[in-house]
């Protein structure tokens, strides 16, 4: 399935006070790429993600998305999971009280409704949930553990990923997934995610760090500044961007 | 501190309450002047359900069911005693009724299963009472189920004595809805270095009140509440807590309320401390989730300190759904009402998990799921 963003606009707030945060972004993924998207702090990388997740306090003024030709802004925000589409959070929210494994559960079974496949039973969870955890490389006890309520900010980063592998979809956006990570944990999620790729999965890095993208190859790397795709290239832009930074576009 | 404990009383019905009487200003009275349905007879195989294995005392429509072979560990049995007599009321509670059972049980040893009160009501008004108590060092489990068959008006109630050092952990639970009224008022005297601990899970109904006052009589004597009050459609559920402390004691009570659609919740507690209550600790926290603008929850936490070297501390919040939480949970894929339905048992889950009692936690997780 395809990611296709064209001229997209956006912005938080009212029309009146509110403030353009994306200003035009152009992006096709096609199925079985990494596109990695970097760029300076507050350059609106967070925002590009939470818009194609649908969070509601962010409007789209202009432009648009399509997930496999279908309008993905269309659609409500658990109806683009349903879709197909995961977004990994940069700051995964707390939810305390709620056990990640039920969670997981039920976000499964959500999507597997959608799609009209079998729903797990409550008994029958804990085996397959272990098997996820298994694959996400994910600390064995996070079926217990809170939905991010307990979990250090590094763990909550690996729960994101967790979520991915349960809920499979065929594009990830994964937003500052190696921020706050030491370097073994870099690999585990890196490892995660290359167990995941598939000839029909697409996954899109925003990421400060070329550590990440030593072992996620990506196939394109994007320059995100002011809101706008200022440049794209190959590997080798992200290892020019890590030696200049972004000075060069003013940021 | 209002009516403190003084057992019950025989003779003369007392008033009705009234939302002009000072512990029942936040209830909406006018189910208590409500039709009931006609009493019925219960089949016996229709009230083992609510049993289960536990050596019960089954209450219906205020009249003893006597025990069945089994219902009671020999030794236990003896200690039954059944003080029924005519029409009773406790003026605690400013609570009439027409019929009334009235059970003693003495527990002198560790009962080996828990014990059960169930107070079943099929129809027109009735009150039940029980006097428990519990020998010193002795430790029990007591589950109270109550079950509403009928549009009744039904009250249960009585006395707890704990003697020294002994442990009473009660599970009360609507297993039903209510769709009459269900009241109750237990007056419990806690003794040196004993504890009481209550677990509380209602659903409401036309009217649900609960009522409990606990004398914390002696050094070291401890109370605990854990309440989880679910309400929706025009339903109300109110709790009321009066806790004395006289001697250093600690007290901790947690009550929680879930409200959807019109419903009406309330807790009312006071903390007092006389003088020489010196050394006690009491924590009231009160939390209540509002899911619906036309719910209406109520919150009254009262402290009535006497004493100086003492810690007290109360909370009640009242809020709604965390939009961040549903929010999140939208993104990964629960519409809106999954995402309310997990936050909700999640909420309810602090309260619910705490119960010791697992056949009667199944029950209320069962009829309080959101
Ligand atoms: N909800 C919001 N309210 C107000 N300003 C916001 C909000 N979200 C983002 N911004 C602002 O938009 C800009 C882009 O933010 P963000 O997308 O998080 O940047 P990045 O992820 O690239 O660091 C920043 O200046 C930030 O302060
Ligand atoms: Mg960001």
């Amino acid at each position: 399935m395809t990611l296709a963003i064209t001229n997209l606009h956006a912005r938080v707030g009212d029309e009146a006070t509110g403030k353009a945060l994306l200003n035009g972004i152009d992006l096709v993924v096609k199925p079985g790429e990494v596109h990695a998207i970097m760029g300076p702090n507050g350059a609106g990388k967070s925002t590009l993600a939470k818009v194609l997740a649908g969070h509601d306090a962010y409007a789209v003024t202009a432009g648009g998305a399509t997930l496999g030709g279908a309008d993905l802004l269309a659609l409500e925000p658990h109806e683009r999971v349903h879709a197909g589409l995961f977004v990994g959070f940069q700051y995964p929210v707390e939810v305390p009280g709620v056990v990640n494994g039920e969670f997981l559960r039920l976000a499964y079974n959500a999507r597997a409704k959608a799609r009209n496949q079998p729903e797990v039973a409550a008994k029958d969870w804990a085996p397959k949930l272990a098997e996820y955890i298994r694959q996400a490389e994910a600390p064995e006890d996070f079926a217990g553990r809170g939905l991010n309520a307990g979990l250090s900010g590094g763990q909550r980063k690996r729960n994101e990923i967790l979520q991915m592998v349960v809920l499979d979809p065929l594009v990830a956006v994964l937003d500052e997934t190696d921020s706050g990570l030491d370097i073994d944990a870099i690999k585990a999620v890196a490892r995660g995610i290359n167990a995941w790729r598939r000839a029909d999965r697409s996954v899109v890095l925003i990421t400060h760090f070329q550590r990440l993208l030593d072992l996620v190859q990506p196939d394109r790397v994007h320059v995100l500044v002011g809101g706008r795709l200022v440049e794209s290239g190959g590997p080798e832009l992200s290892a020019r961007l890590e030696r200049e930074g972004y000075g060069r576009w003013g940021a | 501190m209002g009516r403190v404990s003084t057992g019950l009383l025989g003779g003369a019905e007392l008033p009705e309450p009234t939302a002009a009487d000072e512990d029942w200003r936040y209830v909406a009275c006018a189910p208590l002047a409500a039709a009931t349905d006609a009493a019925r007879t219960v089949p016996p195989a229709e009230l083992r359900p609510w049993f289960g294995d536990d050596a019960a005392i089954v209450l219906v429509d205020g009249q003893a069911r006597p025990p069945g072979p089994g219902d009671w560990p020999a030794g236990l049995a003896a200690s039954i005693s059944d003080l029924t007599g005519p029409t009773v009321g406790d003026p605690a509670l400013g609570w009439p009724w027409r019929q009334g059972a009235r059970q003693r049980l003495t527990v002198t040893r560790d009962p080996g299963r828990p014990l059960r009160l169930v107070c079943v009501a099929t129809g027109g008004r009735s009150g039940g009472a029980v006097e428990l108590e519990l020998a010193p060092g002795v430790q029990a489990d007591l589950a109270i189920v109550h079950v509403h068959l009928g549009a009744a008006r039904a009250h249960t109630g009585g006395t707890i004595r704990l003697g020294r050092g002994a442990r009473l952990r009660v599970s009360e639970i609507q297993a039903t809805p209510v769709p009459g009224v269900l009241t109750t008022g237990w007056t419990a005297q806690v003794g040196q270095d004993a504890g009481l601990v209550w677990h509380l899970a209602a659903t409401g109904g036309g009217l649900v009140r609960h009522r409990i006052d606990v004398d914390l009589a002696q050094t070291g004597s401890e109370f605990g509440l854990h309440a989880a009050l679910a309400v929706r459609g025009t339903d109300q559920a109110h709790l009321v807590s009066r806790i004395l402390h006289r001697h250093a004691s600690p007290s901790r009570q947690l009550v929680k309320c879930l409200l959807d659609d019109a419903a009406r919740t309330s807790f009312d507690g006071l903390i007092a401390m006389v003088p020489g209550a010196d050394g006690s600790d009491a924590d009231l926290q009160h939390r209540s989730l509002v899911r619906s603008p036309k719910a209406r929850a109520d919150s009254r936490p009262q402290l009535d300190i006497r004493a100086d070297e003492v810690k007290a501390a109360h909370g009640a919040t009242i809020g709604q759904l965390d939009p961040e939480e549903v929010r999140y949970l939208r993104m990964r894929g629960l519409d809106p009402a999954a995402a309310a339905t997990l936050l909700g048992t999640a909420y309810l889950e602090e309260v619910l998990a705490a119960i010791p009692h697992a056949g009667v936690a199944a029950i209320a997780r069962d009829r309080l799921k959101p």
